[in-house]
């Protein structure tokens, strides 16, 4: 039986075993997922943030996409991953409502995690090979190791696979 | 679109005020508790000693006052201790936190509401908007309070929204409302509003109703200045960071509205370092989501 693992708030977890990574309740906040299926290893983060604004202490790197991408990386070639081998998806990054009229940045933290976390994937040379992201609803993931599944229930409307 | 008929509408109006009147109020030993909390002459034993009748509750309020957030240097196993180390202020909320529990510890389906995120999202709303009180001089047990019982509505609502939902959705995705308006097109009432009606009937300060029935429309909130009008919006935007957060989100998702103005008036300005330090805080409360044990 494959493990089911809870990847909370800020959360980044890395395994090389036949698991379910999941992710329940995800806001403007990305599941990122990154896995090397020649070798069998996945993992996901929780990223809460676009930037951790270089702040000398992240306890919690999965909880920015600046120090997410990096951390889960280190953490997948600890269990043998290749970098070449590795592919990512992403879902999440859902916006309020924007009043009629008034286009505001300071609340765009859902696209400003979108935008993030490709580009620390870009910069990290992992193609991501699929998302579902933006709206404005809530959504629960789940990643099947190693059918290398995305599972994205989109609260209160349904189901697909990424 | 199509709606639902006129017949129909009234018929579900008369069911949800009936509803709303249904709605047992708390038990009287916890409101004369609360007034006992109030008064500065009660002593900690003549509370715990009303509170012993309802044990679940005790076991509530102990479980919340033990929650990494207070910091308590040892486990406390008593509501005597926990006025003594906390204060009758902070020991009043969290008796009604406690008390309004069993309201929400089950599923509200209509809202894609699994068991216990209606609760998990309601303290999680209360810890922030206690820490936003905190920063913006707001009183901050009272801002934790109405976090507490802002979406309490979604408990009555819940059924119709679940009859109407095809309807509603519909509604916000093709017309682009947000979804208590499109509750309150199909349905003749939204969450906000029957919140409200709740706890009006239980009696409980202005402020609390004003921070239900205006959690996701703060400027309709008339009166410009005042300490209800702080709450207001101190609970506007804990709900939205906490909804932004993913804590406790439903089928509304993030389908509202959020004020620019609420956050000026209260003067934040970096709200991705707030949405930080919340995400910081709920870590710390996270045990007290686990229900059902």
């Amino acid at each position: 039986m494959a493990q089911t693992i809870h990847v909370g708030m800020a959360d980044l977890v890395a395994v090389k075993h036949p698991s379910v990574l999941v992710t329940l309740g995800l806001g403007s906040c990305i599941g990122l997922v990154i896995f090397d299926p020649k070798n069998k290893v996945a993992g996901m983060a929780h990223i809460m943030l676009p930037d951790s604004r270089e702040s000398k202490s992240v306890p919690k790197p999965g909880k920015f996409a600046d120090t997410a991408v990096p951390k889960l990386l280190q953490e997948l070639l600890s269990l043998g991953a290749l970098p070449t081998n590795l592919q990512a998806k992403i879902a999440g990054g859902a916006q309020m409502f924007s009043v009629p009229g008034k286009e505001s940045g300071l609340l765009a933290v859902g696209a400003r995690n979108i935008e993030a976390t490709k580009k620390w994937l870009e910069q990290h040379r992992i193609p991501l090979i699929a998302e579902d992201t933006g709206g404005n609803k809530g959504r629960s993931i789940e990643f099947a190791v190693p059918q290398w599944t995305l599972t994205v229930k989109v609260l209160g409307t349904g189901t697909k696979e990424i | 679109m199509q709606g639902l008929d006129e017949r129909t509408r009234e018929l579900i109006q008369r069911r949800v005020l009936k509803r709303v009147k249904d709605i047992p109020s708390l038990p009287q030993f916890v409101v004369d508790t609360l007034k006992k909390l109030d008064d500065p002459k009660s002593s900690a034993s003549d509370v715990a000693d009303r509170l012993s009748k309802d044990e679940g509750l005790v076991i509530r309020i102990l479980r919340l006052a033990n929650s990494a957030y207070y910091g308590l240097p040892r486990r406390i196993v008593s509501v005597t201790e926990a006025i003594a180390l906390l204060g009758f202020k902070t020991v009043k909320s969290i008796v009604l936190a406690a008390s309004v529990y069993k309201f929400m510890d089950s599923s509200f389906s209509g809202y894609a509401l699994d068991r216990g995120l209606l609760w998990k999202h309601s303290l999680s709303v209360a810890f922030a908007a206690k820490h936003i009180a905190r920063k913006c001089k707001v009183e901050e047990e009272e801002a934790y309070v109405a976090g507490m019982l802002h979406d309490l509505g979604k408990i009555v609502l819940n059924d119709f929204v679940r009859f109407g939902y095809g309807i509603i959705v519909r509604l916000v995705e093709e017309e682009q409302v947000p979804f208590m308006d499109a509750e309150r097109q199909v349905l003749g009432f939204d969450h906000a509003l029957v919140g409200g009606l709740i706890l009006e009937q239980w009696n409980l300060p202005e402020s609390y109703m004003a921070a239900a029935r205006y959690h996701h429309e703060p400027e309709a909130y008339e009166e410009q200045q005042g300490v209800i009008r702080s709450i207001v919006d101190v609970i506007h935007v804990a709900n939205v960071l906490c909804l932004m957060l993913g804590i406790g989100v439903g089928a509304d998702g993030l389908q509202y509205y959020l004020s620019e103005n609420a956050l000026e008036r209260l003067g934040i300005s970096d709200v991705e370092g707030l949405m930080s330090e919340i995400v910081d805080l709920i870590s710390q409360v996270d045990e007290e989501f686990q229900v059902g044990e």
